[in-house]
């Protein structure tokens, strides 16, 4: 083999190595100065389970595409890194609304973030993030802040809130209480597509929440089937229900055109009124 | 379908489970002979099991709460009759766990539920056998009960053991023996994740844990080794959990929820027989099917008072148990030397097997990891098409593919 050859083997051999490596690492890792990037691995729908066990079945539900995970190491510490990756901005935002905790240990990063010294959790884009450390240390902190910042960067480009959070009065509003569930709203397969945030006025607690339809008339035919599971019989149209469910508590219900705008839980009468019509009033 | 023809049907299909030998399998479906049915209760009568040692009476079908989010569905779950709801300190960042205690607290259902929670230490120390592992794995359960807004719980899991080390970890014990003798753990438990089978026997040989979570499904119908461990376990006094009994969770680990061969003629999946055919087994004490809207809850817990087969039910477990059988490589070693690259086909037809239907991460990747990697998985790349001819026209490709999937990191 001449010389020449020899050059264009190491470099075939090189470029297949890289390949390989990047085969299976289509996100990225920073590099971090004195932390090696170790145990790099994709996970998708058929195997998220043997990543997270039964856990796996909530980012299931939220169009969850492929989780990619590393883990940084320096001595005898390590952190862990996991992106979920989702279909859109809402299912990642869905499945981080899940999971946020209600007190207040939140920040801005990308969308939102929360965390403790040992963890961030935060949401960018269609990913939700995950970085954990082993041993909380000053190298760790920052360590875990470079690697929180460069995924940012990289995948928030300006996403925010669900846009119909907006519709939504800030007065009364629980804070980081907001949430998307996707299917199953109160367990009824035909309630879908709820975007929630909880109210506290004095000692009442209660939910507001809008299910958000493609039509006005996929919007009825969703009130229609709430109503036939009850046995309610009322003529469906545009304007305000008031709904007894057994098992959910007394229900209003303000449908306005593709949106069902709905309030469930301890709410006063009056102040619930106000707030499903303020609603309709933004969406208009 | 006119009977002569099921009839034909079902003799084909017999035929064929024979070339594998699965028709002699115990547990066979439709195999009424091999059943004692429950249900010659009274119609409406929810059927109870033991669970083990700890003398707990529950039904059948219980609660995977892991996805629910509303409490409304707790209650009518309750309601309906389900009695033990399963949820785990990991589930939904903490959440799950509180739900499921503020629908207990709302309802006033505590004292009338047996609650099951886990504790979760995968993302501990690397290095488990350390003293802290005790202090963290006592400080989550104290979360875990701070949420539930009990001071007990009926049984605690040590969650997702992959080998009997990790739940045999003295840290552990010492931790289960505290709790226990503080008043806020009943019963211990653990959830397998590995070889289960290997485990459950280490299990029944201890009788440190009284409940074992094992997963169990249509898709082990064959595999006697592991049935034969879950019932010497539960002979030996172990209550068993049935877990992943209907394939769900949307994973590929079921092997027909990924691959289209071995799929196709099924169609959808038909849950109750699906559940029924675990509960079958009667050393399952209940199972814990998740669900997250009444319909399912209505479904799952239908099975409670019956578990006869109904005609559909029957005909979709002929069909699944058939496509079973023609799923599974009988090792003829046809293969062998079909692969250009030479690549050792017959060890990842074994490898395949054994994270596919059997589900042994541990061991399909020490069989993987056995293979010379000049003839190793990674060296199948590169062909346009799959030249391995197999006899019984078994996607090799597709099975090489998800076995790549897994990402075993064999460099």
């Amino acid at each position: 083999m001449n010389r020449f050859h020899f050059l264009m083997f190491v470099l075939i051999f090189a470029l297949n190595v890289n390949a390989k490596a990047s085969e299976n690492d289509t996100v990225l890792f920073p590099r971090i100065d004195n932390w090696e990037i170790t145990n790099r691995r994709v996970f998708k729908t058929d195997n998220l389970y043997y990543a997270i066990n039964g856990a796996a079945e909530l980012f299931l539900k939220y169009n969850f595409e492929a989780m990619y995970k590393a883990e940084y190491a320096a001595d005898s510490n390590y952190i862990s890194v996991e992106l979920y990756q989702h279909k859109t901005n809402t299912d990642a935002f869905g499945v981080y609304s899940i999971e946020r905790p209600e007190e207040d240990k939140y920040f801005k990063i990308g969308v939102q973030g929360h965390g403790e010294a040992d963890y961030i959790y935060f949401l960018a884009g269609r990913y939700y993030i995950k970085i954990r450390a082993l041993l909380v240390t000053s190298e760790s902190k920052e360590a875990m802040a470079q690697i929180a910042q460069n995924f940012e960067e990289e995948f928030n480009q300006g996403a925010t809130f669900p846009e119909i959070f907006e519709a939504f009065p800030k007065e009364n509003k629980v804070l980081f209480s907001e949430k998307y569930v996707g299917q199953n709203i109160l367990g009824y397969t035909f309630l879908k597509n709820s975007f929630e945030v909880n109210y506290q006025i004095g000692e009442f607690l209660f939910t507001v929440f809008v299910l958000v339809n493609n039509s006005n008339s996929e919007a009825s035919q969703m009130l229609y089937s709430y109503f036939k599971y009850l046995k309610m019989e009322e003529e469906i149209g545009e304007g305000m229900y008031v709904v007894d469910d057994k098992y959910n508590g007394t229900i209003r219900v303000l449908k306005y055109g593709n949106y069902l705008i709905c309030c469930r839980g301890d709410a006063p009468e009056e102040q619930s009124k106000e707030i499903l019509n303020s609603i309709k009033k933004s969406l208009e | 379908m006119n009977r002569r023809k099921f009839i034909a049907n079902t003799t084909k299909q017999l035929a064929l489970l024979n070339v594998v030998g699965l028709a002699a399998t115990q547990s066979s479906i439709g195999n009424e002979l091999s059943y004692a049915p429950e249900n010659s209760l009274e119609e409406g009568e929810i059927i109870y099991r033991t669970l083990g040692r700890t003398g707990i009476q529950v039904p059948v079908v219980s609660m995977g709460v892991m996805n629910a989010t509303i409490p409304g569905l707790i209650t009518r779950s309750h309601e309906k009759g389900v009695r033990l709801f399963d949820t785990a300190w990991y589930y939904q960042n903490g959440m799950n766990e509180k739900m499921l205690g503020d629908a207990m607290e709302a309802g006033g259902l505590r004292d009338d539920s047996i609650i099951v929670t886990k504790v979760y230490l995968k993302e501990a120390p690397r290095d488990l056998y350390q003293p802290e592992t005790k202090k963290l794995f006592l400080a989550r359960f104290e979360e875990s009960l701070q949420r539930l807004k009990m001071d007990y719980v009926d049984i605690l899991f040590y969650h997702a053991s992959s080998e009997s080390k990790e739940h045999n970890n003295p840290y552990i014990i010492e931790a289960f023996h505290e709790l226990k003798a503080a008043g806020k753990v009943k019963h211990f438990g653990v959830s397998l994740h590995g070889d289960d089978a290997t485990m459950l026997d280490e299990i029944s040989e201890t009788k440190f844990y009284d409940v074992a979570m094992v997963m169990f499904n249509i898709a082990f119908a064959d595999n006697e080794k592991l049935i034969k461990s879950i019932e010497n376990a539960a002979n030996s006094g172990v209550g068993i959990i049935g877990m992943k009994t209907q394939c769900g969770g949307g994973g590929g680990y079921m092997w027909w929820e990924k691959h289209g061969d071995s799929r196709e003629t099924l169609g959808s999946l038909n849950h109750t027989a699906m559940l029924k055919w675990v509960l079958q087994h009667k050393f399952i004490a209940t199972t814990i099917p998740g669900y997250t809207g009444y319909d399912q809850l209505d479904e799952n817990f239908s099975v409670a008072y019956d578990l006869n087969y109904s005609d559909e039910e029957r005909e979709f477990m002929d069909k699944a148990q058939l496509k079973i059988a023609q799923s599974f490589c009988v090792k003829c070693q046809g293969c062998h030397g079909t692969c250009p690259k030479g690549v050792e086909i017959p060890t990842l037809m074994r490898t395949y097997m054994y994270a596919y239907h059997y589900n042994n991460m541990e061991h399909a990747m020490a069989t993987a990891k056995a293979i010379p990697p000049s003839i190793g998985l990674n060296q199948c790349f590169g062909c346009d098409k799959c030249q391995v001819n197999c006899q019984r026209d078994l996607n090799v490709a597709q099975r090489i593919d998800a076995l790549k999937e897994l990402n075993f990191n064999l460099a």
